[in-house]
């Protein structure tokens, strides 16, 4: 499957989801093609976990930040 | 992926041979004609072992020498094998890699080889130069999996074992099933799925713990609930495989037994060779019995009776005759002799003694007397002739007459006969059905079947508790999420940790509806597509009551399940002909590489065995069709012989945006007609397109196939 594909079907799955701020389903689907290229990084499991949880992370601190600015 | 060309050298009887490959999306195929012997088989090798190494290749291929067989011994040759592809990424980037395995193989004396030195390079081709990518075989393994080779590289001949019962059904679901994940995606989705949740969890964590020590242990019992739901979920899964193998393996006991007890029930079998010995043993009595009133009737005065009676008829009336004639009974003597103690004749004359009329009485009963003995007896004879016969007159009835008697017995005996000839036959037949079971097998089995049915029924107990145990749970953790939230509400959470949180369960709740999509929806669209291939290329259609085929579609255990319009379902192995098992192979294969968007190449040798007509055209129309509008681009490489070219040059005219062929030195001069005095049998590649031949690839029976002349080219 090319990521074309998931972006595609992520895309309109991301629409069921809240719309946070003006960029948050984006950067939702971004979030999970960066993690879904993590899969075929050869990593093992423990090191796919680590890089997986860094992104989320990243990710959920950019939403924070961007949700401090708003309040 | 696309190819753009391959290199070999020195792998089998291809001693230097380039081919190019078609990159015109409109015309995406590439012909490479060569026939039987003329290398497609050592072209796909070596294509799958540039791409996959020694692995790639069939495993009885393995052990055995890269090189030509009529390389010398001892001598050290260089394979190799070069590659060059191009790759589209996400963001429609081409880049162009170039792929080089080599090795270097010493044949030895006998048959076996010295390997050395396998190397493996892949390279990124770019403006500034080559750079070397590393590690070549990860990059591989991405745009062309090892475990999907059978999609990418098809053999005609086992292209129907990608999808027939010869693999088994689980074997069968297993491999689509494996296609269908990898191609859609859908082995990445639930790893990175697993992954965001482990991430979710831990924010969850997190942000518990931020609320203090009520949330966190709010959080701490919903997180061993999920623990607890995963292992149930996880238990339920192995349940579920155990189930299926169970059930295919017992399948397969089922059917051997059924082949066995075709053959006959071995205790039924027992059973009749049993009676067919008492029926035997009771035949043979009766025969005895026969043979016995045989004898005695034979004995009987019956039997004397029917034998002489004619004669005897003939004896009394001969002696009735005599009587008759009063020659018997002898009575004239006594009259004689009272006569002459009379002195009177019988006439009245007196007899005087010395009278002439008493000497003429004398002389008369003296010649009486000389006769008297056998008259005597034969009126003895009469008397007793004529008695017997009123005798057995009188008493002859249907009991005693000897040819009833006769008839009977002889009947009784030939029915008896004929009984223990054919009782006889039966047994032998018993028997020697019962010398074909494998009565150790038979009992094995139906004990293996006996076991895995209790096994079967306690996987299913187990299965309904598991059940029971996950509802319950999943009560649990609902009452747990709420007790949560209770308790976050009532606490002070950190802020970021919460968003975080929450934005982890909005990728979980995205990766998880992605999946759901792609799991049910697309694979719909491959089941549908699937279906649209196969029908046109057998030229079936859905609506046709009288046809065979009312469609195909994916079962959810991803079994490829064949309609038929009288409501059965046909058996791909043993009710689908080789053509539409090939059609159904190729309509899978098609269909999920255009609903997943792959663009990996699609490499077919020889397709169109057993394929002609209206299939046969259709077919490669259907498999060498341009890609439109959302249909990713593709190319498809077709190994075909002149037979199969036969009858779709019009279509490989419209749809090849490059044709060559290859030839074998050894078909001279058999089939070439041109001597290219090598050496050794070597394949040489030339560019004469499916409709011409030169002096390379010209074959003795190219007119029939419609090839014309198109030069001399000097070798």
């Amino acid at each position: 499957m090319n990521a074309k594909r998931i972006v595609e079907v992520a895309g309109e799955q991301a629409a069921l989801i809240d719309e946070r701020h003006g960029q948050y389903r984006a950067g939702l689907i971004r979030s999970l093609i960066e993690i879904v290229t993590a899969q075929d990084e050869g990593l093992s499991e423990r090191g796919r976990r680590d890089r997986v949880a860094k992104i989320v992370e990243a990710f959920g601190s950019k939403v924070a930040a961007e949700t401090r600015t708003h309040l | 992926m696309r190819l753009v060309g391959v290199q070999i050298n020195n792998f089998k009887l291809l001693e230097d041979v380039d081919i190019q490959f078609s990159a015109e999306s409109d015309r995406p195929l590439t012909v490479i004609r060569a026939e039987n012997g003329s290398g497609k088989t050592s072209f796909m090798a070596a294509l799958l072992w540039a791409f996959y190494g020694m692995e790639g290749l069939p495993a009885l291929a393995r052990g055995l020498r890269l090189t030509s067989s009529a390389a010398p011994a001892g001598r050290a040759i260089d394979v190799s094998v070069m590659v060059e592809f191009e790759h589209t990424d996400d963001n429609d980037m081409k880049t162009r890699y170039r792929l080089i395995r080599t090795v270097s193989e010493t044949p030895t004396a006998g048959d076996s080889v010295n390997r050395a030195n396998e190397r493996v390079r892949l390279l990124r081709i770019t403006a500034a130069g080559e750079e070397d990518v590393q590690p070549a075989d990860a990059l591989i393994s991405k745009f062309v999996p090892s475990h999907l080779r059978q999609v990418f590289f098809t053999n005609g001949d086992d292209v129907q074992t990608f999808i027939s019962g010869r693999v088994g059904v689980q074997q069968r679901q297993t491999q689509v099933h494996k296609a269908i994940q990898s191609l859609l995606g859908l082995e990445t989705l639930r790893s990175a799925s697993g992954d965001i949740e482990a991430a979710f969890k831990n924010l969850r964590a997190e942000a518990a713990k931020s609320g203090g020590a009520d949330v966190e242990a709010a959080e701490k019992s919903l997180e061993d609930t999920d623990k607890r739901i995963d292992a149930l979920t996880s238990q339920q899964g192995d349940l579920v495989d155990q189930l299926a193998n169970m059930a295919e393996q017992k399948a397969a006991w089922d059917k051997e037994l059924t082949g066995l007890r075709g053959i006959g029930d071995i205790d039924a079998l027992n059973s009749r060779i049993d009676t067919t010995h008492i029926e035997i043993a009771r035949l043979e009595s009766a025969r005895a019995r026969s043979l016995m009133r045989m004898r005695d009737a034979l004995k009987s005065e019956e039997c004397s009776w029917a034998l002489l009676d004619e004669q005897l008829d003939k004896g009394i009336g001969l002696l009735s005759d005599l009587a008759d004639r009063h020659v018997i009974p002898g009575t004239s003597l006594e009259v004689l002799t009272d006569r002459l103690e009379l002195g009177v004749c019988i006439c009245g004359q007196p007899l005087h003694v010395g009278s002439k009329h008493r000497q003429a009485v004398e002389k008369l009963r003296e010649e009486q007397r000389r006769t008297s003995d056998t008259q005597q007896r034969l009126t003895a004879l009469f008397h007793t002739a004529r008695q017997s016969k009123a005798n057995h007159e009188a008493r002859t009835d249907a009991q005693t007459d000897f040819a009833g008697i006769r008839m009977e017995t002889l009947q009784d005996f030939t029915n008896t006969r004929d009984l223990l000839r054919d009782k006889g036959l039966e047994l032998k037949m018993l028997e020697e059905r019962r010398a074909q079971i494998d009565e150790e097998r038979v009992r094995t089995l139906a004990e293996q079947i006996r076991k895995v049915d209790t096994q079967v029924s306690e996987a299913n107990t187990k299965l309904g508790e598991i059940k029971a145990r996950l509802d319950q749970s999943k009560e649990i953790r609902q009452a747990q999420d709420v007790r949560l939230h209770d308790a976050e509400r009532a606490a002070k959470l950190s802020g970021d940790l919460v968003t975080k949180r929450d934005v982890a369960e909005d990728l979980l709740k995205l990766v998880k509806g992605t999946l759901g999509v792609l799991e049910g929806d697309y694979v719909n669209r491959v089941s549908e597509r699937m279906a649209e291939l196969f029908m046109r290329i057998v030229g079936s259609h859905a609506d046709f009551e009288a046809g065979v085929f009312k469609g195909v579609h994916l079962a959810e255990n991803f079994d490829i399940v064949i309609d038929t319009h009288d409501g059965r379902q046909l058996d791909p192995d043993f009710e689908l002909n080789g053509a539409s098992q090939r059609a159904l192979t190729l309509s899978f294969i098609w269909a999920l590489m255009e609903v997943s968007g792959t663009t990996a190449p699609r490499i077919i040798d020889s397709p169109l065995g057993f394929v002609a007509g209206g299939v046969k055209s259709r077919m490669i129309d259907a498999i060498t069709k341009p890609s439109s509008g959302a249909l990713p681009d593709f190319q498809v490489v077709l190994l075909l012989t002149r037979s199969e070219i036969r009858d779709v040059e019009s279509l490989i005219d419209q749809r090849a945006g490059h044709i060559c062929t290859m030839s074998c030195s050894k078909d001279y001069p058999e089939d070439l007609v041109y001597d290219w005095e090598a050496d050794r049998p070597i394949i040489k590649l030339c560019g004469c397109n499916h409709r011409e031949s030169c002096s390379v690839c010209a074959r003795r029976y190219d007119e029939q196939h419609g090839v014309k002349f198109k030069d001399k080219v000097v070798i």
